[in-house]
């Protein structure tokens, strides 16, 4: 199950400030010692918060990514944030 | 036996605190207006109830425990309680936190869960992140009490069902009761109802303030229907009504301290201007089984 190793991506980008710098200089290098599918790494170095969501990752991680990528939370990032998931279903999110 | 004084169950939505910053100057949002007032209404009843320490129980957001080792249940039993972290300080302005654990205390819920069955993980270090601080940015602003954390797994699956949630409420009423007599205690139990932070139904309140599930389950909890809830309170069950809602199951642990004691003051909030909130409150009376 690599989808633990999409959540701890997601984790880390937020919370560890010496990976976040390395994705954001090279996000491809970055991933390279993770067990990541083919999928989850093209989700992730696109910062393709749709297909992020919907490979199963689980949503509040999904969410803390986007606010750290935007630079902040405010009420426009939040509705842009569910723009870009409109239409999607609910999935798995289990490890 | 330590004395259960106050019992208080409130919502820990990050922008209640923008609200209350923007109230001051008059620019809040006026659905959010009756959120602050719930709050202030319960800050003024935990300061009647005299508490000597407060125990706090909330939801890590998998800012610090992740599914490398992930405890349903755990008491956090450090000197102190730091928090919130800090992007969430960027994001929402969120006041700081530094507090003295009630160490003694502490390890009597830790012990007297331990045997009762209730087999609680424990940490030494840890930080209180926004679910711990914005109840007691509210509810205890002037930072004067120890407290004592209690983590719960609201987000996770696989989490016990609901009625374990329930049980390890009553547990941990029992085990506060093993506390120095003289002790008065106030217990602060946050979580959700109908949520979908991070999810594509985020906005729904926007469009729906009062959803189905809300409208019912608000019943059940007015009418003190505990069976009722404890049936539609499994993960799976709460989670197809909202990524976010499975933070339910907070009230229902509070349901179990509370030992089928109906609240004494229980408020809804639906508005566009926030997800649906419950505030729920037991005081010493009603805590003891007197029903006024």
């Amino acid at each position: 199950m690599t989808r633990y190793w999409l959540d701890k991506s997601l984790r880390d980008y937020v919370r560890n400030p010496d990976f976040r710098e390395r994705f954001n200089a090279n996000a491809a290098s970055a991933l390279v010692p993770r067990e990541l599918s083919a999928p989850e790494i093209s989700a992730l170095v696109g910062g393709d918060i749709r297909a992020i969501f919907k490979l199963g990752a689980h949503p509040f991680l999904v969410y803390s990514f986007a606010i750290e990528r935007a630079g902040g939370w405010s009420f426009q990032m939040m509705q842009d944030y569910v723009n870009e998931l409109e239409g999607v279903e609910l999935g798995e999110i289990e490890t | 036996m330590a004395k259960l004084v106050e019992l208080i169950a409130v919502p820990h939505d990050p922008t209640l605190p923008i609200a209350h910053r923007l109230n001051r100057i008059g620019k809040a949002d006026p659905g959010a207006i009756p959120a602050l007032n719930h709050f202030e209404t319960l800050r003024e009843k935990l300061e009647r109830a005299k508490p000597d320490v407060i125990v706090v129980i909330g939801s890590d957001h998998l800012n610090q425990w992740f599914m490398d080792n992930m405890a349903p249940f755990m008491v956090g039993k450090a000197s102190r309680l730091r928090g919130p972290f800090e992007n969430e300080v960027r994001s929402w302005g969120l006041k700081e936190f530094d507090l003295v654990i009630d160490g003694e205390l502490a390890r009597q819920i830790l012990k007297g869960g331990l045997n009762r069955g209730v087999d609680f993980a424990f940490s030494d270090e840890f930080a209180a992140d926004h679910s711990f601080t914005i109840p007691l940015e509210f509810l205890r602003p002037q930072d004067d009490l120890p407290v004592v954390p209690i983590f719960i797994n609201l987000l996770m699956p696989p989490v016990p069902p609901g009625w374990r949630y329930y049980q390890v409420g009553t547990i941990i009423r029992q085990a506060i009761g093993d506390a120095d007599p003289d002790k008065r205690v106030a217990i602060v139990v946050t979580g959700h109802m109908s949520n979908s932070v991070g999810g594509p139904q985020m906005l729904r309140n926007q469009v729906e303030p009062l959803s189905v599930w809300d409208g019912e389950t608000w019943e059940l909890i007015r009418a003190n229907r505990i069976e009722d809830i404890l049936q539609r309170s499994t993960f799976d069950q709460l989670y197809a009504v909202g990524n976010g809602t499975p933070g339910f199951l907070g009230y229902v642990l509070a349901l179990g301290i509370a030992g089928g004691a109906p609240a004494s003051f229980a408020e809804l909030v639906a508005t566009t201007a926030q997800p649906a909130a419950a505030f729920l409150e037991w005081d010493e009376e009603r805590l003891e089984g007197e029903v006024t």
